[in-house]
């Protein structure tokens, strides 16, 4: 039998608005497809999530129509199956064990996990236990609320601490909040996540900026045992070519923010013309360009990105491009930009390019990607979008002076303790590696949460031993 | 959460409104901003505070009415409160005795050069000020700076109020009659250039105050990117308050055409 795919909504409606594009499993799509499991006796999906999700348990519960078993199941070890079940990269789907097979695909692993979410979410009652809650009579803080920090500390108040999430901007979320787009990730299914987490007992306060509102002291002195640093990677990074400070040029992060954090986006078509032009160029290479494209179609603009590899090394998911390009968007591949163009009054007007394609210089196999010589043209645009990955944000790294920093602006932290190099203070996510992708974030948001538990033990009994 | 307590109408489309902020007020220091979203539906906007009173847990800030968001943060009432206020940002003022300190406003800029200047004057400094308009109606809170100045001058363009001309001309006379030691700049990008210029002693130490344009308030959205020597920086990260020797002015003069004001 073969794999199952997701319903998609048809392209002429997706550009109309800002509606979900993939639409997930129908009821028996899902049975189908969970029939198709073979559920090996030594599972490699669950090898290949870096969770750890029984998957084959919770596809066994979806076989027998059982929605909200299955969603438990998932939530044992992941607290945000409706946003891996959309934007995971699904590594168990690599590691499934019927890649193997000639002409056989895995199974869809990622749109199971979706359909339990959307299935069983409206069922699940929480589950605050005031008891549980707390048992250790600890404080811990967990600063900043993206995908890291709601791990954490979803974890950590299962273990019997009392967590208090600081958050910056208005809304939790992180850049599920500010950065992915509606089409991708409908707010709502976030907005449950987090009501699940809350309903924990966890306590978020936003608008609440560590390092300026309170500093990380400041929390020590208001009882936090341990502080985690999950603040992510999202500091923009400036491209190093001649026209980059132009007006039209701007940052992926900005694009981003305006048009997620509007109100609402239909009004957007209206309130950007004057912000951004109509034909858009966006350098960058992941999934963040890709979604500053696709939301430039969406607003009736001319999308182009530019990418100095090829397709297959885009960061993200090929269905993800697949869509892009169905939108309209267009892929200048084996491009690299040299200089953006101005026109008279310092407005951008166009991007100088080179084409690239790869050499074998010394002929020992290393090909690498080097520009053609005399290729250059122009690709015109009256806007830019720089997409290119974020770094760490160094606000809080300014008001702590002890906190060691990696080369690169990362924190540093000691390998596989997630401990930085100020005692009680945890680091994990997009701050420490600003490559990862979700569920590498939601794994080191795990791993840390263990950590902290850890440490707090020990502080117990070595507290208990001195009285 | 973050009640607004009193409001007055200070000048034309010119409010002053007094805001709950029990946190922010401990920590905020001149120089300081905040970023204030009226509603759920606004963008959130950067305001410098330029008043703190800690007994009443309070900050004061003084905005123009010249978009929707500021619009509708004008149209709130007393007992009425805002949807988020995130704050102290940036960084403050550093303030000490310098001795004669030169404090130049241009309309709406005085706002943030107001607390500046009232600390400035109650560290023992000897403030003049200079204020600047295109006409008397767009002159911004000039009672209040004369209060915190030992010198004040307005200039405005039409003369209808002060001396007729530009701020920069009135910069000769002032040092030819005494030494100074800082300078303090805020207003739009090109008054501030106009005045960075025509400074006749080269040496002083400048300071320059530019409002940020920032979504977020603390370095993620890239708006407010400038050039500081070699590296880039934010200016809700390390202003508004900057040194204008350091800064490339090449590069945050485009990059004020940028920006949506
Ligand atoms: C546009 C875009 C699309 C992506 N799409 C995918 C995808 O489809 N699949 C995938 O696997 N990965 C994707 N990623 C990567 C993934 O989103 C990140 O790996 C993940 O968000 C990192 O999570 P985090 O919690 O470490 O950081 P973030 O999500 O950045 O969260 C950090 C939070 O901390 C807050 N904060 C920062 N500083 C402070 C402070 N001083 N005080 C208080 N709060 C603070 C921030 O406001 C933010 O809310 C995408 C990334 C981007 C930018």
């Amino acid at each position: 039998m073969k794999r199952i795919i997701e319903n998609i909504e048809p392209v002429l409606k997706r550009l109309k608005s800002f509606c979900e594009v993939v639409l997930g499993f129908k009821k028996n799509q899902a049975v189908l497809e969970a029939q198709r499991c073979p559920q090996c006796s030594h599972p490699k999906c669950i090898e290949g999530c870096p969770l750890g999700v029984d998957i084959p348990g919770f596809i066994r519960a979806l076989r027998e129509k059982n929605n909200l078993k299955a969603l438990h199941r998932i939530r044992e070890q992941n607290g945000l199956a409706g946003i891996c079940g959309r934007l995971c990269s699904a590594p168990c789907e690599k590691a499934c064990i019927l890649n193997e097979e000639e002409g056989v695909d895995p199974i869809n692993i990622k749109a199971l996990e979706r359909f339990s979410f959307d299935q069983g979410q409206s069922k699940i009652k929480q589950i605050f236990n005031a008891e549980s809650a707390n048992r250790n009579n600890r404080k811990v803080a967990v600063v900043g609320s993206g995908p890291t920090g709601l791990t954490a500390a979803s974890i950590l108040v299962e273990a019997g601490y009392e967590i208090t999430i600081f958050e910056a901007l208005h809304l939790p979320g992180g850049i599920l909040r500010y950065g992915i787009p509606e089409f991708r990730l409908p707010e709502k299914a976030l907005d449950i996540e987090i009501e699940y987490i809350t309903s924990l007992g966890i306590e978020i306060k936003t608008n609440c900026l560590i390092g300026k509102t309170y500093t990380i002291f400041d929390l020590m002195d208001m009882g936090y045992e341990a502080v985690l640093l999950a603040i992510g990677a999202s500091a923009p990074q400036m491209l190093d070519i001649p026209g980059a400070q132009l007006k039209g040029v701007h940052f992926a992060q900005e694009f981003l923010m305006r048009t997620n954090l509007a109100g609402e986006q239909q009004s957007l078509k209206t309130e950007m013309p004057d912000l951004f032009g109509k034909e858009i160029a966006v350098i960058g290479s992941g999934t963040m360009a890709l979604d500053c494209a696709r939301i430039a179609v969406r607003l009736d603009k001319q999308a182009t990105i530019i990418h100095s590899q090829t397709e297959d090394d885009i960061e993200a998911t090929g269905e993800e491009c697949n869509h892009a390009k169905e939108e309209g968007v267009k892929l200048e591949v084996l491009t690299s930009p040299v200089e953006i163009l101005s026109d008279e009054n310092d407005c951008v007007k166009g991007i100088r390019c080179v084409r690239m394609d790869f050499v074998d210089k010394d002929g020992k196999g290393l090909w690498k990607v080097v520009p053609v010589k005399n290729s250059e043209f122009a690709v015109e645009a009256d806007t830019v979008i720089l997409a290119d990955k974020g770094a760490s944000n160094s606000l809080i790294i300014r008001e702590m002076k002890d906190l060691k920093i990696n080369k690169d602006g990362s924190i540093w932290i000691k390998k596989n303790e997630y401990m930085t190099s100020v005692d009680g203070v945890f680091a994990a996510g997009g701050v420490v590696n600003q490559s990862l992708n979700l569920i590498e974030a939601l794994c080191q948001g795990k791993e840390a949460a263990q950590k902290i538990d850890l440490y707090l033990q020990k502080k117990n009994q070595n507290e208990e031993k001195n009285i | 959460m973050h009640k607004i307590v009193s409001k007055q109408i200070i000048g034309e489309n010119l409010k002053r409104i007094e805001i709950v902020a029990p946190v922010i007020c401990k920590k905020a220091q001149p120089g300081h901003f905040v970023m204030i979203a009226p509603d759920d539906k606004s963008a959130r906007i950067a305001l410098a505070i330029v008043e703190i009173n800690l007994s009443k847990e309070t900050i004061t800030l003084i905005f123009k009415e010249d978009d929707s968001s500021t619009k509708k943060l004008g149209s709130l009432w007393i007992g009425d409160s805002v949807f988020a206020l995130l704050g102290p940002l940036g960084r403050p003022s550093e303030i000490k005795e310098f001795g004669n300190v030169l404090c130049i406003g241009y309309e709406t800029g005085v706002v943030s050069l107001l607390p500046i200047c009232r600390a400035l004057h109650k560290s023992s400094n000897k403030v003049i000020s200079v204020l600047g308009a295109k006409t008397k109606r767009n002159l911004c809170l000039e009672p209040q700076i004369h209060l915190c100045s030992q010198e004040a001058y307005v200039m405005s363009e039409d003369g209808s109020i002060g001396k007729r001309g530009y701020i920069s001309d009135s910069l000769e006379k002032i040092f030819s009659e005494q030494k100074i030691d800082r300078i303090y700049v805020a207003g739009p990008f090109s008054v501030i250039q106009d005045v960075l210029i025509s400074v006749p002693e080269r040496k002083v130490p400048k300071k320059i105050l530019i409002n940020p344009m920032t979504i977020d308030g603390f370095g993620i959205c890239g708006c407010d990117l400038i050039k500081i020597k070699d590296r880039y920086a934010s200016i809700s990260v390390e202003g508004p308050e900057l040194d204008a020797d350091q800064i490339d002015f090449s590069f945050l003069k485009t990059k004020m055409k940028n920006s949506r004001k």
